[in-house]
């Protein structure tokens, strides 16, 4: 439709103008891009998450930089949750910015618009901190597009066997229609049905509708679920359905993923009514002291923000990791950092964790080989650059959202 | 399925979505026949009207409904600002000229909000209510309050339309504005009234959706791709089409998920908004100015 491109060129456009280089950026700095979802419908994890990037460069900068003393310069992006902003936005970090690495996109989308459509053609390294489908892994990447965070494959076992075991056998699926709600879905179902259990019916929905009545009627009225599986983001809809399916009386029990763990579920819906639900997140497979570290800096810089806020660890390693490659690729050429990376990840080496950049930078320059155990678990990427982590499993206890459990396998 | 259960959970959902697409789309509509152009700020202004009342909420410690008030006040407050300082000033330009300047009107609103409240979504605080039950026929009390709404609504802009002078005014200048001016219509003067009564509509539509959903920056923003093609699927300009429309589209929107075969819905609710838009074409080219032939 003629009015619908204008709104697009126009969206376009003023995320062009409006993000800006960062303030006091210098021609020296070693650029990182950094594309968030700062708006839209993953917003509400944009603070923490963003907070962790930031928290990494400074201690990077504090500890003296990289590359013998240049500074780190995290060029910030927002991609409002949309493949094509993102492409747009990162399109102009790497060919105006010239950034050396990526850090982000958020969602798998995004990653798999910028990373093929951007990163992948122009060889730039790229690390996204929380996407999370399967179909990323198969990308024909020439190895430069990197996560740490574990993909959902491990996430759909842990959440299809955590359901079982709290007696639940009949699940209607609502699903976002976008690659990570697809993707983890497949996951859940294939190992749900090999466990003994029943999908009741199976429905992708669209973001940001003001009614989901309809569906949730139809899910709730075929084949008797006795829980809603929804995959989803509490902004985009995800709070829609959990409103209008308890107000409805369409379903009391909900099985829920990393997307909709977040504060704003219980202030929106009430921790009363969400007394028997539970999901599944990457958590961190860190030892305490490790991530203790990480969240005494985290708190002392932000102390509004929770340090284990979905994806948060995630993106600190992200950041730290990239800066290592960096330094340890010698200059900022994205071939060599893409190399470097899972040098600098993987063991064996000498282990360098949270609040050690200072430590882990000379033994790189001295030549030796380091391996960064991170906030978020121990960042091994495999040959598809998955780093594989731990899943927790959350519910909510006490208004907040609380970890049972914390699974590797 | 039974035919309550067609009642509950179908045809009242589309009803009440309805008749929030209606409400926007009348003052959309009812702008458009006299400015003669598309206020495509019209989302971000129902933004604004939501907030609106979640400030009267926070601050004045009245329930949302009792906040509509001064969400009224303060959209007008701003629809009349806007139309001095751009509309009014781009009278007579090219259409396009029109058009990107609402988008620029529209994305500053977004960012004053993204400013004063974040990109976090709220609530006016109702928590979950449940449903009014009466002979196994449910419906949200406030569902009552937005379908009544929209009926007193229909009825007071018809009276305002038909039995007024400004009203008669108003319908003059939308079907012919040169001839209106002649006529010695003033002008000016409906302009004004046009803002005050559309963007009244768009504050009201704003807070139901902010009750019946949640708040966020880009609520009215989402609903300006159905409010357009409420107002088009009715004849643009034509604010009782508008009303047409928007129920339309909102009740087929809900009807697309209907299990009729199986108990699988007609058609992936992922592609809910497809089904608005394969209307408006499917309409479009039967009647090209709506159902309520538009104002070439």
């Amino acid at each position: 439709m003629f009015n619908r491109r204008f709104v697009m060129l126009s969206a376009v456009a003023a995320v062009a103008v409006m993000s800006g280089a960062p303030v006091g950026a210098q021609a020296q700095d070693v650029k990182i891009g950094a594309v968030l979802s700062v708006t839209g419908g993953l917003a509400p994890f944009a603070p923490a998450i963003t907070a962790a990037a930031r928290l990494a460069v400074d201690e990077i900068n504090a500890a003296g930089g990289v590359l013998g003393g240049r500074r780190i310069a995290l060029v910030e992006a927002d991609d409002q949750t949309n493949p094509q902003v993102a492409q747009t936005v990162a399109t102009r970090l790497v060919q105006v910015e010239n950034v050396a690495a990526m850090v982000g996109p958020l969602t798998s989308s995004n990653v798999l618009a910028v990373s093929q459509a951007v990163t992948i053609p122009a060889g730039v390294p790229l690390v996204s901190p929380s996407a999370t489908s399967p179909a990323i892994s198969p990308l024909d990447d020439k190895d430069t597009v990197f996560r740490t965070v574990t993909p959902d494959g491990l996430q759909g076992r842990v959440l299809a066997r955590t359901t079982r075991e709290r007696g639940v056998t009949r699940v209607a699926a609502m699903v976002v229609n976008n690659d990570y709600g697809r993707g983890l879905q497949a996951n859940f179902i294939a190992a749900f049905q090999e466990m003994g259990g029943t999908i009741t019916s199976a429905t992708n929905f669209e973001e940001n509708r003001a009614s989901y009545r309809a569906e949730l009627a139809t899910a709730a009225g075929s084949g008797n679920p006795e829980a809603l599986l929804l995959i989803g983001y509490p902004a985009s809809g995800g709070n829609t359905i959990l409103r209008q399916a308890l107000e409805n009386g369409f379903f009391n029990r909900f099985v829920m993923t990393d997307g909709m763990r977040d504060g704003s579920v219980i202030q929106t819906i009430g921790p009363q009514n969400l007394a028997n639900s539970f999901g599944t997140s990457g958590g961190s497979a860190a030892p305490a002291e490790t991530l203790k570290k990480y969240q005494d800096a985290f708190r002392a810089k932000n102390p509004s923000l929770d340090p284990m806020g979905a994806f948060a660890p995630q993106m600190y390693d992200a950041v730290m990791t990239v800066a290592l490659a960096i330094q340890k690729a010698g200059s900022t050429d994205r071939a060599a950092i893409a190399k470097a990376l899972r040098d600098v990840a993987n063991g064996p080496g000498e282990v360098v964790g949270p609040g050690d950049f200072a430590k882990a930078r000379d033994a790189i320059a001295a030549g030796r080989k380091v391996n960064y155990d991170g906030a978020s678990g121990p960042i091994e990427f495999d040959a598809a650059g998955d780093a594989a982590g731990a899943i927790d499993v959350w519910s909510v206890k006490g208004g907040a959202i609380s970890v049972d459990a914390t699974v590797l396998r | 399925m039974s035919g309550l259960e067609f009642v509950n959970f179908y045809l009242i959902p589309g009803l009440v979505l309805g008749c929030i697409y209606a409400i926007s789309a009348v003052g959309l509509s009812l702008l458009f026949g006299i400015l003669r152009f598309a206020n495509f700020a019209h989302g971000d202004m129902m933004s604004w009207g939501g907030y609106s009342a979640l400030v009267a909420v926070t601050f004045l410690g009245i329930g949302p409904w009792a906040s509509i008030p001064v969400a009224i006040v303060s959209t007008v407050a701003l629809g009349l600002l806007v139309q001095r300082l751009f509309y009014g000033r781009l009278k007579g330009a090219n259409s396009v000229v029109l058009l990107i300047s609402g988008f620029g009107v529209a994305l500053m609103i977004r960012a004053i909000l993204y400013f004063l409240f974040g990109p976090t979504e709220v609530t006016y605080g109702l928590g979950i209510q449940r449903p009014f039950v009466w002979e196994g026929f449910r419906i949200q009390w406030r569902h009552m309050y937005f379908i009544g709404t929209a009926v007193a609504i229909v009825t007071a802009l018809h009276l305002f339309l038909t039995r007024t002078r400004t009203g008669k005014a108003m319908r003059a200048m939308s079907d012919n504005p040169d001839l209106a001016r002649i006529t010695g219509i003033p002008t000016d003067r409906v302009v004004t009234v046009a803002w005050v009564i559309g963007a009244s509509l768009t504050a009201v539509a704003g807070v139901f959706l902010a009750i019946d959903t949640q708040l966020s920056p880009l609520m009215g923003f989402n609903l300006l791709l159905p409010t357009f093609a409420a107002a088009i699927l009715g004849g643009i300009g034509k604010p009782y089409g508008a009303i047409v429309g928007g129920l339309v589209i909102g009740l087929a929107e809900e009807m697309s998920s209907l299990p009729l075969i199986d108990g699988q819905p007609l058609l992936t609710p992922a592609y809910k908004t497809g089904v608005a838009f394969a209307i408006l074409v499917a309409v479009l080219i039967v009647r090209p100015t709506g159902i309520f032939r538009s104002p070439q």
